[in-house]
């Protein structure tokens, strides 16, 4: 299969004006007459529905969740990038762009980084005028702080909440689009299966999660925007209901999956405490600006931290990086910190944690500036851990925290099937091998507010609106339905002893033993085995309570963990044929002399895109080579 | 660590619920209550039981999604909380915990612990915004707002919309969660424009949604785990009196 | 827009307007009520029974005094009413277990403002009958007294006589500490209506509530208790 990205032509800076320029349009008139689905109500869908509708497009928008307010966006703290130079510290667009491809250890597409860049700067712009309040400067300027992987100050923030404050902006306006009835939203519906007919995407299949009535919704273009699928790890800072299973059942009609080894572990979250927990709590990169990270210089020291004197203390993130320091890049930071603790200097009753120390910040700044900055985030940690940050330093230790891989798309935001858009995390396009802090919030927004609303009118100009309307088609729906109405039957049908939160529990150990921060050629050949040992398992002994026909939350995490067992086992063999280091993707088997990813760039340089091909059968790995016209491909170096 | 739970179970919006009581055993100070709730279900599940229905997602106090009342509480009896930053270490070992949803007429109970609370999405679709198509910005600079008001407006923003408010207020009100939006952006300068239709239509669409009226007893401020203040009411009130005068 | 402007009169915050609004002209009227009373304590009757009778000097004003305040009582009921009743409501079940009252903030004067103004309206009434009417004892009516050779209703003595009675000197006094409850939660209600609450102020807010429903409760009572005591006699 050849994948063709349509990258526009000429300079890699004038690509997308150059986009914009030629795109094909929809006439304003006709654009009423094309449906468009979104699922999922996070930055990407809240903010493509309701630009599209803003547009003129009649939208149907779908989320899990019982608002769509909830999206688990509404989570990230720290902060959103945008090339804007408020600070005159020397950022520009390019330096952003720079920035980012380097920070994905060159495993992203240049041109749509760029496109990243160059929107970023709108974004922050729409929100200002959303009423997003950003945290500001007394003379009533933005305020920005600095993120890792970068050495300017870019970052915009709302206390601790930017996510939130980001989301319920799109949310507003997505419910001023539901209000004037241009949307039509479809809270506590999860998406099923996806319609493929005639070599497009037609429409979905939808649940009904509180009547479990299944129901096709046909339209001209169906966008994904549900998000990463870091829960396979079942211990993650994702939101429990967190997903793959929209983003899979395209995979499953034909949408390749691109990188799914590509998970980021991010370097900052609240340690492990029993084998009960359900969920890590990340504490924000932006803690780094003021935290210094550190365990004992010897293995085996169990004094608190506070009889550790200072030379005895290893701040090992300043020694190893000493230009970045503490605002290393998250896959670097957090293998060090797995190094420091495998080495037996980990602190904390599992030795699994180190420290984060604000003691320095607070006698600098005082304790009321690090209670102003970093209050909520403190008070968290104080509520989960029973311990004050300000008195002694906190633990983290690294937890699996975003999905750089996804659905294939090119440069429209396509995937390899006509129609199907998928934006935000639920893509694979802009991060690489590693995503920077703050570059989330960033992508989902630039997908949904400014670069999706140009695409998809080059795709609907060309399409007459409307289905088919022939029999064929309505096959096609009935045949989706029918095989998610099997599907439910079957998860209830098992009737074994083992609820499904023990099979994702098992499933997340395997894959972070064997596909977590460093990876091994047998591990992973181990891990493909346990994957589908469990899967085959779950589907013999799972028990599913209850029935189809009402609120039955154990069917749905059945149908996701379902999902779940079939990715693990995707992601650790896109980790066993990715024979290199880059970013996130640590094999031992590639590290230099100071234990640094060893890229290959002469194999590696490209993307990996699975195509399904059915029930127990291997996937197909194919490539999309990466081209760099504008950055340099070189080791990267934070030292 | 022991809790006798005392849970409210109710089959679907139109059945008659009532309270079934569950052992928990085994537990640990660190747990969360949520935590508890998932240990609790998965016995259930192996018992062949259905498991306690309950809302939850991110289980970092953000989403909103959590909501029960414990022993009468809502979200618990913790201040400045979610019910899933509730730890087990708040309450006494042997200790009974009655759980119960939301109760409001404005939020049916769907099942169990789930209630319906889409009456606070109504509101936000009736006003809850500033009516800016995507690309319409000026540069983000151009309008200085000064770092006080940006402070207020962040704290009123805060809320997460979970419905502790409605739930704790013995009228089943939502003035707290309009008047954190309405206040908002209403301080803002970019909420001037619709700053008197914004308030009208929410108010209408509040009380078209079946909340009740406040009453000025405070409780929603009280429970809000984000510990929005009351003193948002007021200024709702009086922004409402200056859109009525406008009409005038 | 008049139809905008009902529904927005007619919605919930725009009867909370009227209930405070009301409210504010009842405080305003019973306190200079308390204050003509006080005149009780004058050391002789001629101070009461002359303001009494310039009051009545007047019916035009006094019939228009009159049917305002019954007005302003009936929109203070029904706002209060309405709302109450949606309130009910609004909260169809409550928690089988109650939270505990410190998590809560909940007072007992603000959870029984129906009940402690019922029971305000209902001595109201009586106390017209009994004083204004005076109905309740005919002998008020034909209680004449003299000042300066002018011919008056001798209101002096008739206080005295009303409240010898220990049982209407009971109710009085009951009804005046409902008065209190009900204006401590009211007049600190009032600045919330008003939108003139504050984090900061709240202290001072319900401290100055407080202070006006203690000073309306000992102005009025001890009219009875004076005349019971024997601090104000025939």
């Amino acid at each position: 299969m050849k994948l063709d990205p349509r990258i526009p032509g000429g300079p890699l800076a004038d690509k997308w004006t150059r986009f914009k320029a030629n795109a094909r349009l929809v006439n304003p008139s006709n654009k009423r007459k094309y449906e468009v689905i979104v699922v999922g109500t996070g930055l990407a869908g809240a903010s493509a529905a309701a630009s599209l509708a803003e547009l003129g497009y009649r939208v149907k928008s779908f989320c899990f969740q019982d608002s769509p307010r909830r999206a688990h966006s509404i989570a990230a703290q720290g902060g959103i990038n945008a090339a804007k130079n408020y600070q005159n510290d020397g950022d520009s667009v390019h330096r952003l762009f720079h920035d980012t491809i380097k920070g994905g250890d060159f495993r992203s597409r240049e041109a749509n980084v760029h496109r990243l860049a160059e929107v970023s700067v709108n974004i922050i712009d729409q929100c200002v005028a959303q009423g997003v309040p950003f945290a500001r400067e007394y003379g009533g300027m933005l305020a920005n702080r600095s993120f890792g992987g970068a050495q300017v100050s870019r970052t915009f923030y709302a206390r601790g909440a930017t996510g939130q404050q980001l989301l319920l902006g799109a949310y507003s306006a997505l419910s001023r689009q539901i209000g004037l009835g241009r949307v039509r939203m479809f809270p506590r519906h999860e998406m099923l299966d996806l319609v493929v007919d005639e070599g497009r995407a037609q429409g979905i299949i939808t649940r009904n999660l509180v009547t479990g009535e299944l129901k096709a919704h046909e339209a001209d273009a169906v966008l994904l925007c549900t998000g990463g699928y870091g829960n396979a790890y079942y211990l993650s800072t994702y939101a429990r209901g967190s997903n793959v299973t929209a983003t899979w059942r395209a995979h499953r009609r034909g949408a390749l999956f691109s990188n799914p080894c590509f998970t980021q572990i991010h370097p900052t979250c609240i340690p492990v405490s029993g084998d009960y927990q359900s969920k890590l709590t990340l504490m924000s990169e932006s803690l780094r600006n003021d935290g210094r990270c550190w365990v004992p210089k010897v293995s085996g020291d169990k004094r608190s931290a506070s009889q550790i004197p200072e030379g005895e203390r290893d701040y090992f993130l300043e020694r190893l990086y000493p230009s970045y320091g503490n605002l290393a890049p998250r896959d670097i930071a957090s293998r060090a910190a797995k190094r420091v603790c495998d080495e037996g200097r980990g602190v904390g009753p599992s030795g699994l944690g180190v420290y984060l120390d604000f003691a320095e910040a607070i006698e600098r700044l005082g304790e009321s500036t690090v209670r102003e900055r970093y209050a909520n985030l403190f008070s968290m940690y104080h509520e989960i851990t029973g311990e004050s940050a300000y008195e002694s330093p906190m633990r983290i230790f690294p937890a699996v925290h975003y999905t750089m891989g996804g659905l294939w798309v090119d440069y429209h935001l396509m995937s390899n099937i006509p129609g199907l858009f998928v934006l935000g995390e639920a893509n694979f396009s802009d991060h690489g091998a590693n995503r920077l802090g703050a570059s989330a919030l960033m992508q989902g927004l630039a997908d949904g507010y400014f670069v999706l609303p140009y695409t998809i009118g080059d795709y609907l100009s060309q399409k007459k609106p409307g289905g088919a309307k022939s029999g064929r088609q309505a096959e096609a729906f009935w045949e989706a339905t029918e095989s998610v109405q099997a599907r439910t039957k079957k998860l209830l049908s098992v009737k074994g002893s083992r609820p499904v939160s023990d099979f994702h529990r098992r499933l997340g150990k395997i894959l972070w033993d064997q596909c977590g921060m460093s990876r091994t050629k047998q591990g992973l050949q181990k891990g493909i085995d346990a994957v589908r040992e469990l899967r085959k398992e779950f589907w013999e002994n799972v028990n599913v309570p209850g029935s189809g026909e009402d609120l039955n939350q154990s069917l749905e995490k059945a149908g996701r963990v379902s999902d779940f067992l079939e990715l693990g086992e995707l992601m650790c063999r896109d980790a066993l044929e990715r024979d290199e280091s880059c970013g996130c993707h640590f094999r031992e088997e590639h590290q230099t002399s100071d234990g640094e990813c060893e890229r290959k760039d002469k194999e590696f340089s490209h993307v990996s895109a699975w195509e399904y091909q059915g029930e127990g059968k291997a996937e197909v790995r194919h490539a999309e080579p990466l081209s760099f016209e504008e950055v340099q491909l070189a080791t990267r170096s934070y030292k | 660590m022991k809790l006798n739970l005392r849970i409210w179970r109710q089959k679907s919006k139109d059945s008659e619920g009532q309270f079934e009581t569950y052992e928990a055993d085994g537990l640990t100070p660190d747990m969360s209550f949520l935590e508890m709730l998932d240990v609790v279900n998965d016995r259930l599940t192996k018992e062949g039981k259905e498991p306690v229905a309950f809302e939850h997602d991110c289980r970092e106090g953000i989403c909103g999604s959590c909501a029960m009342a414990i022993n009468g509480e809502p979200h618990g009896p913790n201040q400045g909380a979610t019910t899933c930053q509730v730890y087990l270490r708040s309450f006494q070992d042997g200790e009974t915990l009655t759980v119960e949803p939301w109760r409001a007429r404005a939020f049916p109970v769907i099942k169990d612990l789930v209630a319906d609370r889409s009456g606070f999405d109504s509101i936000i679709q009736a006003g809850g915004f500033v009516s800016v198509n995507t690309g319409q910005a000026p540069d983000a600079n151009a309008i200085p707002i000064g770092k006080e008001v940006a402070e207020q407006a962040f704290d009123a923003a805060h809320c997460i919309g979970c419905g502790a408010c409605v739930a704790a207020c013995r009228n089943g009100s939502a003035m707290l969660f309009v008047a954190a939006k309405v206040s908002h952006l209403g301080l803002l300068p970019q909420g001037q424009p619709e700053r008197a239709e914004r308030v009208r239509k929410m108010v209408a669409a509040m009380d078209a949604a079946g909340f009740g009226n406040c009453s000025n007893q405070y409780a929603c401020e009280a429970v809000c785990p984000k510990e929005i203040s009351a003193d948002w009411i007021g200024r709702m009130n009086r922004d409402y009196a200056v859109s009525a005068a406008k009409k005038v | 827009m008049s139809t905008q402007i009902t529904s927005m009169i007619q919605s919930s915050i725009g009867r909370k307007w009227i209930v405070a609004i009301t409210g504010i002209l009842m405080i305003g009227f019973i306190f200079v009520h308390m204050t003509g009373n006080l005149q009780m304590f004058a050391g002789t009757p001629d101070k009461i029974n002359l303001y009494a009778h310039l009051l009545h000097s007047y019916p035009l004003v006094l019939w228009g005094f009159r049917l305002g305040l019954i007005a302003v009582t009936g929109l203070h009921i029904w706002g209060t009413l309405s709302l109450a009743r949606e309130n009910r409501r609004a909260k169809p079940v409550d928690y089988a277990v109650a939270g505990r009252k410190s998590r809560l903030k909940v007072t007992w004067t603000s959870v029984t403002m129906v009940i402690s103004g019922t029971v305000i309206l209902g001595f109201v009434v009586f106390h017209l009958l009994h004083f204004t009417a005076q109905v309740v004892d005919k002998s008020y009516a034909s209680m004449e007294t003299a000042v300066g050779g002018v011919a008056m209703h001798d209101v002096y003595r008739m206080v005295i006589k009303g409240f010898s009675n220990p049982w209407i000197s009971g109710f009085y006094l009951i009804a005046m500490a409902l008065l209190f409850s009900h204006l401590k939660h009211g007049a600190a209600s009032v600045f919330q209506t008003f939108g003139l609450r504050d984090r900061q102020l709240v202290q001072v807010i319900q401290a100055g509530a407080w202070i006006l429903a203690l000073a309306l409760f000992v102005g009025f009572s001890s009219i009875p208790v004076g005349v019971m005591l024997g601090w104000i006699r025939p």
